[in-house]
């Protein structure tokens, strides 16, 4: 047997065992299909498709758009901070000086604001990525409350 | 619950009416409706929690696994048959007056 068949045959047996009872079956049909598939890559796929569609039964689906959630969070947060970064680069006296609330807008408030409204939007279809947002929100406003109750300690001490 | 029809549901649908007293093996049946097997198999798992589809084991040939079989049931067949007329008039050709094809 081939790795790459081995690797299609691991998978779905992964699923048999692991599955919810109720997805056993339907996993035990993909991988005896696994034997009537000649070639090796066409068996693979079978078998990433069929372990998507077990996954997606077991809740795996809400799992992977909670994730997703949290990654676009992620991603705007890096974003938000990627720009003040560069705005800092280039106009350092400006940012530091002249626009303090500036900092806390791009950096905190902007993509507050976008998971909020993001996640409001998707609440209805995609309510697991919505969630991950919302997650990444309070990680957000729950980080930003411990740096300024430390920073407010710190010049108070 | 009300199920989905989407436009993979309906391909499925209307593969089984093609021949619906024949059951059909999964592998086969995606490769006739173009599907891969994480669209197919959502869709049958879907119909068969609606009593709509009906699953049995083959009996295993020497040296070979048994397989897993499909076939609508009558009350899939009734709504692959509902689903289908519809669609299958709408794709009728319209002559030059308008009208659909007798």
């Amino acid at each position: 047997m081939s790795p790459v068949r081995r690797l299609a045959t691991r998978l779905l047996s992964g699923m048999l065992r692991g599955g919810s009872p109720e997805s056993r079956e339907w996993a035990s049909a993909m991988r005896r299909e696994l034997d009537f598939i000649e070639n090796d890559w066409a068996a693979l796929l079978w078998a990433v498709g069929g372990t998507t569609a077990i996954l997606g039964r077991s809740g795996g689906k809400k799992i992977a758009g909670v994730l997703a959630g949290i990654a676009i969070a992620t991603l705007l947060t890096a974003g938000a901070f990627g720009a003040f970064a560069l705005a800092f680069h280039f106009f350092p006296h400006s940012v530091e000086h002249s626009m303090p609330w500036a900092v806390w807008l791009a950096v905190v408030g902007l993509p507050l604001a976008i998971f909020i409204v993001v996640a409001r939007i998707l609440w209805r279809n995609r309510r697991p990525m919505a969630v991950g947002m919302l997650l990444s929100a309070s990680a957000l406003t729950a980080h930003v409350v411990v740096h300024m109750a430390t920073h407010m300690a710190k010049h108070s001490g | 619950m009300e199920l989905r029809l989407s436009r993979q549901t309906l391909l499925v649908l209307e593969a089984f009416l093609a021949h619906p007293e024949d059951w059909k093996y999964g592998y086969e049946f995606s490769r006739t409706t173009g599907l891969k097997s994480g669209t197919m198999y959502p869709i049958l798992m879907r119909l068969a929690e609606r009593k709509l589809l009906e699953t049995s084991w083959d009996t295993a040939e020497l040296g070979r696994p048994a397989r897993h079989l499909y076939r609508l049931t009558p009350d899939g067949l009734r709504v692959a048959r509902e689903h289908s007329q519809p669609r299958s008039m709408a794709r009728a050709p319209r002559t030059a007056f308008g009208g659909g094809e007798a």
